[in-house]
């Protein structure tokens, strides 16, 4: 299987299966930023389960206003756009990826653990170094893998044969891809994100996440999505697909002005909220 | 043996009658379900339920933990071992990775000498 044919594949399914209708639409409505707030929730709310989650995701402790908050509209004049279309596109993309057993390997609840900490510490470390979109960071941290779901779940037997290949040489998993498939997961995002319409510097930070480059924001957001996977992994979070941790980029490093200390901070700032990553997962899971 | 309260969140199957409850509950309206402090009875866990509620802080007294020093040991060597698996890829002249190294080896032993 060569590239054209892994994109072409990308296109044929992940569009049906990986994402439901409604956070599609929304990803397609968030790229024109003149969309009214009520166009917003007419499409979201023809889904009542998911309408429910995020009225529920609103209400928990990570965005402060407990129980507080009783409809979307109130959720986006509270919490602005950007969040309940984070909450929006988390909500869909879990749902899309919770119910496969068939992988023995691949663990999935440890897969968005791993997700969701990676999203919790993007934000957390874009506040620390002034990125203007915190919530751009979110949907990055909780994306960035987002190529490993569309592997494991549609690309069989490749999958197997990445398994065996990882025990077998005690690799990371994306050596492993690049093995089997001549192209990673970080690559297979950036085609989805593509396909979804993601705004393109969101689409280049999941493409760049393991090597980031690029200038401006672009590289800003790949180097933020970079650091948060490792520290996550670091702090054992989930499970991104591996045990190791990536060497820090020595570029991403330099762009995001890092110390070790600060990197004790974001640690320190993320312990603290391990409860509420914890309450996150299990609302997006109920 | 010293005791203190610690606010837990119990799924709503495993919530017994009885139980304080921990935190004020809302409802998305803003009104209270409720409230800190109050004992759980049979009749306001079939209501959550009904109202789709995973889960409800509950206070819960905890001794505080009784140092084994074996069992802290081994937990200790078992973060060592975890830490040396994650970072066995990293080279002991990346002063970065080594630093990082050892910033996660006291997150997590830091955890659990708080007993978490």
């Amino acid at each position: 299987m060569d590239r054209e044919e892994i994109r072409a594949k990308i296109k044929e399914t992940a569009e049906l299966a990986t994402i439901s209708a409604v956070a599609l639409q929304t990803a397609q409505l968030l790229r024109n930023p003149n969309v009214p707030v009520s166009k917003i929730t007419e499409t979201v709310s023809l889904d009542q389960s998911l309408t429910a989650k995020i009225l529920r995701l609103v209400n928990s402790s990570f965005y402060g206003f407990q129980g507080r908050i009783s409809s979307l509209s109130q959720a986006v004049m509270l919490l602005g756009f950007s969040t309940v279309r984070n909450v929006i596109l988390s909500v869909s993309v879990l749902k899309a990826f919770s119910g496969d057993k068939g992988c023995k390997v691949f663990d999935v609840a440890r897969f968005w653990e791993h997700s969701v900490g990676t999203a919790f510490v993007a934000k957390i470390l874009a506040e620390h170094v002034k990125f203007k979109e915190p919530e751009d960071a979110f949907i990055g941290g909780l994306l960035h893998d987002i190529g490993r779901v569309f592997i494991v779940q549609f690309l069989r037997p490749e999958v197997e044969k990445i398994f065996d290949l990882m025990i077998k040489e005690d690799i990371p998993m994306r050596e492993a891809e690049e093995k089997v498939l001549d192209a990673d997961h970080a690559w297979m995002g950036y085609v989805m994100a593509k396909n979804w319409h993601f705004p393109p510097v969101l689409c280049s930070a999941i493409g760049l996440h393991h090597a980031p480059n690029g200038k401006d924001e672009e590289f800003l957001l790949a180097s933020i999505i970079h650091l948060s996977d490792i520290i996550c992994r670091g702090m054992d979070l989930g499970c991104g697909g591996d045990d190791f941790v990536p060497d820090v980029s020595p570029a991403a490093w330099r762009e995001l002005s890092m110390s070790l200390e600060d990197v004790t901070v974001l640690i320190q700032k993320t312990g603290e909220n391990l409860c509420q990553i914890e309450e996150f997962l299990a609302i997006l899971r109920s | 043996m010293p005791k203190r309260i610690v606010i837990r969140n119990v799924k709503i199957d495993e919530a017994r009658p009885g139980s304080v409850v921990g935190k004020d509950m809302l409802n998305p309206q803003g009104q209270m379900i409720l409230a800190k402090g109050s004992r759980l009875t049979p009749d306001p866990i079939d209501r959550l339920k009904r109202l789709g509620v995973g889960s409800i802080p509950i206070e819960t007294e905890e001794e505080a933990a009784r140092v084994d020093p074996k069992a802290l040991e081994e937990k200790m060597q078992r973060v060592d071992t975890l830490i040396e698996r994650k970072f066995c890829r990293a080279s002991p002249d990346n002063r970065t990775m080594m630093g990082l190294k050892e910033i996660f080896r006291e997150f997590m032993k830091g955890k659990i000498s708080n007993g978490s």
